[in-house]
């Protein structure tokens, strides 16, 4: 796999990216509904223009801490498997071209992180972690 | 698909469309034999069918349609007049087109079948030697010298030589009448129904964004934008209105088929009926006529084998030979009623209680409750049916619970009336569309909730002072006691595991039905009642059970849709209880007997059936008057007498229990509870310690009696609990009977 241009974006510590082209559009402050009784992943659900859009917490589906109330999010909008999701990061990123084949995802990292993560990709000394969007997005399968 | 393909389809939807009203026009001419506009409208059918198939080379088809063309023509010009056997051979004509038309859709070619045997049946009514064939009566100017069509079968021609003018008189299209055209020209497109969905959606869109706009344009009041605002929001209401109606379809599309399958009910079961339709054009949602085919199906089946009598019986029973059936839709109060009545023998309601008794769904307790409304209804529990030997068509006791369960999974109802010796009427409520619904509006942590109006009975909003009056905790489950009806009541925050609001002490709640359940849904507010647009919930919430789906309200927020029979199941409530799952009879309808669970103020067990308790009621101590034996109050204008549960049932476990004494009613607050129970000589209050519960009465017999005003112990939820034989309580208290 070489030269695959990603939107990158944080999740706790973690720098994630995912191909540009499943990024249908950035949302920043939608009213979310929360939907009681969901799997805990599930932030809640919003209106886009007519579509109801399904929240997916990355944090919680890679099972990282909660962040802090108030904090910046982003909602990355990834339609999957022909449903509206967003996925809610912490903030976005950059857009840039990842070159060359991807390492490996080291086995010592989290098994709910490596279901999710594709690839690594070094990026100025810190590590990328290409994500599965589609993967991601499925609430309650980690 | 070909352009040859798209033609051939195009032919095959008209055409069954035009076999759809062939079926309608000929029944109704059975019944007008003469009316010439029917019968143009039927020869013009038939004659646009045999001109396509020709067109398309479907010669054998063309044959067919070309031999009941004759037929009508000669119908039409009056050589020959409608009767019952015509009409069966032209019906027969019809099914031999569909079946071909079928066979078109699957393989693409019409198949080898000659029709002889439909086309021999055709012919023998032809007049083929009569006096007509010498003097065609049909108007000259009709008649043109048209060529036969193009590929007549063999048998055909020889016929046609032998009466060429009564062909002649047939076989061409006439120049027909300028109105009678214009009535059947139809302008309509196809459109598929997601098209229609999305335009919908984007409507929605609209009216939220033009709702938006016009707040913007109240500042200033009387600004430039305020009158071209105003004429945006009127414009998208309307187009609003458009697209919603735009997905409606008359009804008549799926009852209209009845009328033929009346008629040949009735004949094959040498019954005659008439069936009268009205309010064929009433508009509803695609999805509602589908979930209306087949209830109404059933019960045009059943009012034709069950209902209606043999033309013999029923002119000895003083009717006329003819039976009636009609079906009547209206709009009624946003909803679309159909009415399904026959003028047969009606519905004998003590067979069905008997049916009842005899299968198990009924105590013979019960039926002696049971108003006559009720046993009726009893048709819609499983198993039953009033016919006495199965036949082919209906009888075997399936159908009418499908029925009632069908509709009711679309929001509708069914409700039946019926005389023994006049008829029944069924009488049929479905919601006008599945993808709007009203929908109350609840508040609840802080978000929105919306209940299917459909389920609400009522909205109950309880002061801060009333509540400790009329909320009773049980097991720690709180039931409201609502006019003398013990109402469980769920909390929506709790069930949801929200965080609860704090309240001032006052009560909001929603009381529903659903699935023969009624309980109350504590909310923190209720809002508006309003009507939205169902989305379903996306996958990965769908598997919730408490939520139906998910609307966009007027502001463009979201509130997810209650499903109260999901709530109901979650929470357990109103459902037999868990605990006496292991004796419940399995096949046991929801509004089977209950028994009220009570403690006495010494706290003994008692249970009374549910259905001897008329209401429970809170007197103040001061008001208990005291008559000689027995202590009484005021009660609805008359006198209730108080018969003491502590007193005549004192706990055998308690040596002091007090004997019968009468006029011993000993509390210390300053009011008493009493239950008050219908018995054989009239009502009576039962002076309780405290309401308890409701539960399903278990039908394990319980120990012989033991006491006197007991009819048998029993153990529910883990206690010995003494069942109340209520009259014999009456009886030894000699409370007598209040006037």
């Amino acid at each position: 796999m070489t030269d695959l241009r990603v939107a990158t974006f944080r999740a706790g510590d973690l720098l994630l990216a995912v191909d540009i082209n499943r990024v249908q559009e950035v949302v920043h402050s939608p009213s979310i509904t929360p939907v009681p009784l969901a799997d805990p992943c599930v932030t809640g659900l919003f209106n886009l223009r007519g579509q109801i859009v399904t929240a997916i917490d990355a944090r919680r589906r890679l099972g990282l801490p909660e962040r802090s109330p108030g904090e910046r999010i982003a909602n990355f909008i990834i339609p999957s498997h022909g449903t509206p999701m967003s996925l809610v990061v912490d903030c976005e990123g950059d857009v840039i071209d990842v070159e060359g084949d991807p390492l490996e995802v080291p086995q010592t990292v989290d098994r709910a992180i490596r279901s999710i993560v594709t690839g690594v990709h070094e990026l100025d000394g810190s590590l990328v972690l290409l994500i599965d969007a589609d993967h991601m997005l499925v609430a309650g399968a980690g | 698909m070909s352009e040859d393909d798209e033609i051939v389809q195009a032919f095959l939807e008209e055409s069954r469309e035009n076999l759809d009203r062939l079926d309608r026009d000929l029944v109704a001419l059975e019944a007008t034999p003469g009316d010439p506009e029917l019968l143009a409208s039927v020869f013009r059918t038939v004659h646009t069918i045999k001109g396509t198939c020709g067109f398309l080379g479907f010669s054998r088809l063309e044959s067919l349609a070309h031999v009941g063309e004759s037929l009508l023509g000669a119908l039409r010009d009056g050589e020959l007049a409608m009767d019952a056997a015509i009409t069966t051979s032209l019906l027969q004509l019809i099914d031999a087109l569909r079946a071909a038309m079928d066979r078109i859709q699957s393989t693409g070619a019409e198949g080898g079948d000659e029709h002889s045997d439909v086309i021999a049946d055709l012919k023998r009514h032809l007049p083929a030697n009569g006096p007509q064939q010498a003097t065609p009566t049909a108007d000259p100017v009709r008649v043109e010298p048209v060529p036969e069509s193009p590929h007549p079968a063999p048998s055909d021609a020889v016929a046609e030589e032998d009466r060429p003018p009564a062909d002649q008189v047939n076989s061409p299209i006439a120049p027909e009448p300028v109105p009678a055209l214009a009535s059947t020209v139809e302008t309509s497109v196809r459109i598929d129904v997601t098209v229609l969905d999305r335009l919908l959606d984007l409507v929605g869109e609209l009216v939220l964004a033009s709702s938006q706009v016009n707040e913007l344009a109240k500042d200033p009041p009387d600004g430039p934008l305020a009158v071209p605002c105003r004429q945006l929001r009127l414009v998208t209401d309307e187009l609003q209105d458009c697209v919603m109606e735009a997905r409606l379809q008359p009804v008549g599309l799926v009852i209209g088929k009845f009328r033929r399958i009346a008629r040949d009910l009735a004949t094959s079961m040498g019954k005659q009926v008439v069936v009268e339709f009205e309010g064929e054009d009433v508009g509803v949602d695609k999805a509602v006529n589908e979930a209306l085919k087949d209830p109404l199906l059933h019960l045009v089946r059943n009012a034709i084998d069950h209902g209606l009598e043999s033309p013999t019986d029923r002119v000895a029973a003083g009717k006329p030979a003819h039976g009636r059936l009609a079906i009547r839709t209206s709009h009624e109060n946003g909803r679309v009623q159909v009415e399904v009545s026959d003028d047969g023998r009606g519905i004998d309601a003590a067979r069905l209680v008997e049916q009842a008794i005899s299968i198990g769904t009924l105590t013979v307790e019960e039926a002696n409750e049971l108003t006559r409304a009720e046993s009726l209804r009893l048709i819609f529990r499983p198993g039953l049916t009033t016919k006495e030997e199965v036949s082919n068509i209906s009888g075997r006791g399936v159908g009418m619970d499908a029925v009632q369960s069908g509709l009711e999974s679309v929001g509708g109802s069914i409700d039946i009336t019926s005389e023994p010796g006049t008829g029944t009427i069924f009488k049929i409520a479905v919601p006008l569309t599945l993808s709007i619904m009203p929908v109350l509006i609840t508040k609840c942590a802080g978000q929105r909730y919306a209940i299917p109006q459909v389920d609400v009975e009522e909205v109950v909003h309880l002061g801060a002072e009333e509540v400790p009056a009329s909320i009773n905790h049980i097991h720690g489950a709180r039931i409201q006691n609502l006019r003398g009806q013990l109402l469980p009541l769920l909390d929506l925050a709790g069930e949801l595991g929200v965080p609860s609001t704090p309240s001032d002490g006052s009560l909001d709640f929603v009381v529903v039905e659903t699935d023969g359940r009624r309980f109350g849904i504590v909310v923190d507010s209720v809002g508006d009642a309003v009507g939205t647009v169902v989305k379903p919930l996306p996958p990965a919430t769908r598997s919730i059970p408490v939520f139906g789906g998910v609307t966009i309200l007027g502001d463009g927020g979201l509130s997810l849709i209650l499903d109260t029979g999901g709530l109901a199941t979650a929470s357990g409530i109103g459902s037999p209880v868990k605990k006496q799952a292991s004796t419940m009879p399995s096949p046991r309808p929801a509004d089977a007997t209950s028994v009220l669970l009570v403690t006495s103020a010494n706290g003994a067990h008692f249970a009374v059936h549910l259905a001897l308790v008329d209401r429970l009621e809170h007197f103040p101590r001061a008001s208990i008057e005291h008559t000689g034996r027995v202590d009484v109050v005021q009660y609805r204008d008359g006198i209730l007498p108080l018969i003491s549960l502590a007193d005549v049932l004192p706990d055998q476990q308690l040596p002091n229990g007090t004997e019968l004494t009468g006029g011993s009613i000993t509390h210390d607050t300053e009011s008493i509870q009493a239950v008050v129970c219908d018995s054989a000589s009239g009502l009576v209050g039962l002076v309780v310690g405290s309401i308890e519960d409701i539960v399903p009465e278990p039908t394990a017999v319980g120990q012989p009696v033991s006491r006197r005003g007991v009819s048998s112990s029993l153990i529910l939820n883990e206690r010995v609990t003494e069942l109340l034989d209520i009259d014999a309580l009456v009886a030894d208290a000699s409370v007598g009977v209040p006037a």
